[in-house]
């Protein structure tokens, strides 16, 4: 229905007198109506400039520019340009403190619940959604800790953040959904310096550490989702290293979707395990764990051991501490691994020469006692022969190094991440998906990057 | 006019999300520009703060959020004041101190003098208008009423307070100096 420039709702609606109906009725036209939409403005601006003059001066309004790109970021699907012009407090350094309003968006978690009800047992993702949007960044970006992967030490976390991890848990896409959103929103300033990120402990970086007899490794069951996005827009949109904060390998690794592990089940979960050469070293090895819930409530870890005859040294790639600790730690265990991603885990290990042959390098077990049966590897095949998941996990993992500027061992550089990108298109052009074929691309201009 | 809150009536017409969120600043504007001003003690801050929630808005199901509207907007208005806020941490203590010397003292007696001022003059123009036309408008601006309310007051029916003061704001509009507007 065409509306009267004359209509007095035009004002009401100006002023947020009218509702209703009619409210309906006068937004629509405002959007259809050049008009409308002027006497609509100009409604406004007289009404606040009365208010402030005549009332007691609080009558502010958003600029004419802010509120035509409220408007037109209805008019496209992405919107990728918040940030007013003229605020350079976004660019201002920022101190990462985890304070009230951490607290206050996990309480509405626990105040609010989840819209839509619960999930239930199931081993797939919920329909039900949590409103992500009443989350702080501070919690949306937290990243998951694995406490060097020793039994015992991993799964402690904040009793706050307990309705945070569930609902990553059952909510994983949405959650995905939420943080890249936001990473697109966010002003350009913010996206280089990285100041809101919490800073991670580079000693923790990939940190070696010896192999014993009998140790038995927890394997981190779930990742954070905020590095692959933040790379993509400083590398894509600003042409720019992002910065080390944002390095988080297993949430690089993990941004990729991976083939359902199918070799053991046990305890609520499927897995799958495959060793290879590491491309750019003669003398160290890639293992690669994939674990998924497979249905039921999975609540049992996946444990790794190690041979100390064959395996000298092990690190886990990522899950770096934070710098200073704090409540915002979502820790790896069991209950936090989600319904509907898998979580793919890579070690590098330090082989033992001239061992090749002599048993078993590596066996996983899904749950305590005899919840599954071990699944061993003693084989440490050519990285050409590893499956198409591993070769690509690795090179996202060593784009990871490289950019956290991490210690390797043996040649790791931006020419060779090139050259594992051009094996990788040759030896997988069939197979790889869009989202990866994008994945390799960022890569190769991340190490174009390094190279200037 | 239908000024009265009438959800029902809201419920049965289809409102897509680029409407529900025009009417979201119609209704919200200023009083979340003005929540989100006591967080981060910053006009410009709050107006991006404000910015950034309606377009967030966009994102959410509309049959979900149409009957919480109020509490959503002024969650997602906090959550990112205080996000701002955080990262602004010492920027903003300074700000403060700032903002405590400024509004430490009382305004000059200049600037009483010259908002007295324009105060009068804004109020000689409204008394050009006709009469009712004046009241409402007073009402309305100075004392900050509701239609409903001024309707209360008046005995207009709250139609004859949205007629009177669109035509009485279009008037003034056109008849104030430009230095005023």
């Amino acid at each position: 229905m065409k509306i009267d420039i004359n209509d007095p709702r035009i004002t009401a609606f100006a002023l947020g007198e009218l509702t209703g109906s009619d409210a309906i009725e006068i937004a629509r036209a405002v959007l259809m109506d050049a008009r409308v939409r002027m006497a609509v403005d100009d409604a406004r601006e007289a009404s606040a400039q009365l208010m402030g003059i005549l009332g007691d001066g609080d009558a502010h309004l958003l600029t004419p520019g802010q509120r035509e790109a409220v408007r037109s970021a209805g008019a496209r699907p992405v919107i990728t340009d918040l940030a007013s012009a003229r605020v350079p407090f976004w660019k201002r350094p920022a101190v990462a403190g985890i304070g009230v309003a951490a607290a206050i968006a996990v309480a509405i978690f626990i105040v609010g619940g989840r819209p839509g009800g619960g999930s239930g047992d199931g081993g797939v993702e919920s329909p039900a959604k949590w409103d992500w949007t009443q989350v702080d960044m501070q919690n949306l970006t937290a990243p998951v800790v694995s406490d060097a992967g020793v039994e015992g030490a991993n799964g402690s976390s904040h009793a706050a953040t307990t309705p945070m991890r569930e609902a990553m848990r059952d909510d994983t896409t949405g959650f995905r959904e939420e943080v890249k959103a936001r990473i697109r929103l966010m002003p350009e300033g913010e996206i280089a310096s990285g100041d809101s990120l919490p800073a991670l402990d580079d000693a923790s970086r990939q940190r070696w550490q010896g192999v014993r007899s009998g140790q038995r490794l927890v394997v981190p069951m779930t990742s954070g989702v905020t590095s692959w996005p933040w790379l993509e827009r400083s590398i894509l949109d600003q042409k720019k290293l992002p910065p080390r904060r944002a390095i988080r390998i297993e949430e690089m690794v993990n941004h990729f979707r991976y083939k359902k592990p199918t070799m053991i089940s046990g305890a609520g979960w499927v897995a799958d395990m495959e060793i290879c050469k590491v491309p750019w070293s003669t003398n160290t090895a890639l293992l690669a764990v994939h674990v998924q819930a497979d249905g039921g409530l999975a609540s049992e870890s996946a444990i790794l051991e190690l041979n100390s005859e064959r395996v000298r040294r092990v690190r886990l790639l990522g899950y770096a501490r934070l710098k200073e600790s704090g409540p915002v730690v979502v820790s790896g265990g069991p209950d936090r691994a989600s319904r509907s991603h898998g979580n793919y885990v890579i070690y590098e290990l330090e082989v033992v020469e001239g061992t090749e042959g002599s048993g078993r390098i590596a066996a996983l077990t899904l749950g305590q006692g005899a919840a599954s049966k071990p699944l061993s590897v003693g084989t440490v095949v050519d990285w050409a022969e590893a499956s198409s998941d591993l070769r690509f996990a690795s090179v996202v993992s060593a784009c990871g190094i490289v950019l956290s500027g991490g210690s390797t061992s043996g040649e790791l550089d931006a020419d060779k991440l090139v050259s594992l990108v051009d094996m990788i298109e040759r030896q997988d052009a069939t197979g790889l998906g869009v989202k990866r074929k994008e994945g390799l691309k960022v890569i190769r201009r991340a190490a174009g990057l390094l190279s200037d | 006019m239908g000024v009265a809150n009438d959800r029902q009536e809201n419920r049965n017409m289809v409102e897509s999300s680029a409407e529900l969120v025009e009417r979201a600043v119609s209704e919200y504007e200023s009083p979340l520009i003005g929540y989100a001003r006591t967080i981060v003690h910053d006009l410009d801050r709050a107006r991006d703060v404000v910015q950034d929630t309606f377009i967030r808005l966009y994102q959410q199901d509309v049959s979900k959020v149409r009957d919480g509207l109020k509490p959503w907007l002024f969650t997602v208005c906090r959550n990112r004041a205080l996000d701002i806020l955080r990262k602004e941490k010492r920027l903003v203590a300074v700000d403060d101190e700032i903002l405590a010397a400024e509004d430490s003292g009382v305004a000059s007696p200049h600037q009483v003098a010259a908002d007295h001022e324009r105060v009068e003059m804004v109020k000689s123009y409204i008394a050009r208008l006709p009469e009712n036309q004046a009241t409402v408008i007073l009402l309305k601006f100075e004392k900050g009423y509701s239609y409903q309310e001024i309707s209360d007051e008046t005995g207009l029916t709250s139609g004859n307070v949205g007629f009177l003061i669109h035509t009485g704001l279009k008037r003034l509009r056109a008849l104030l100096p430009d230095e005023l507007q």
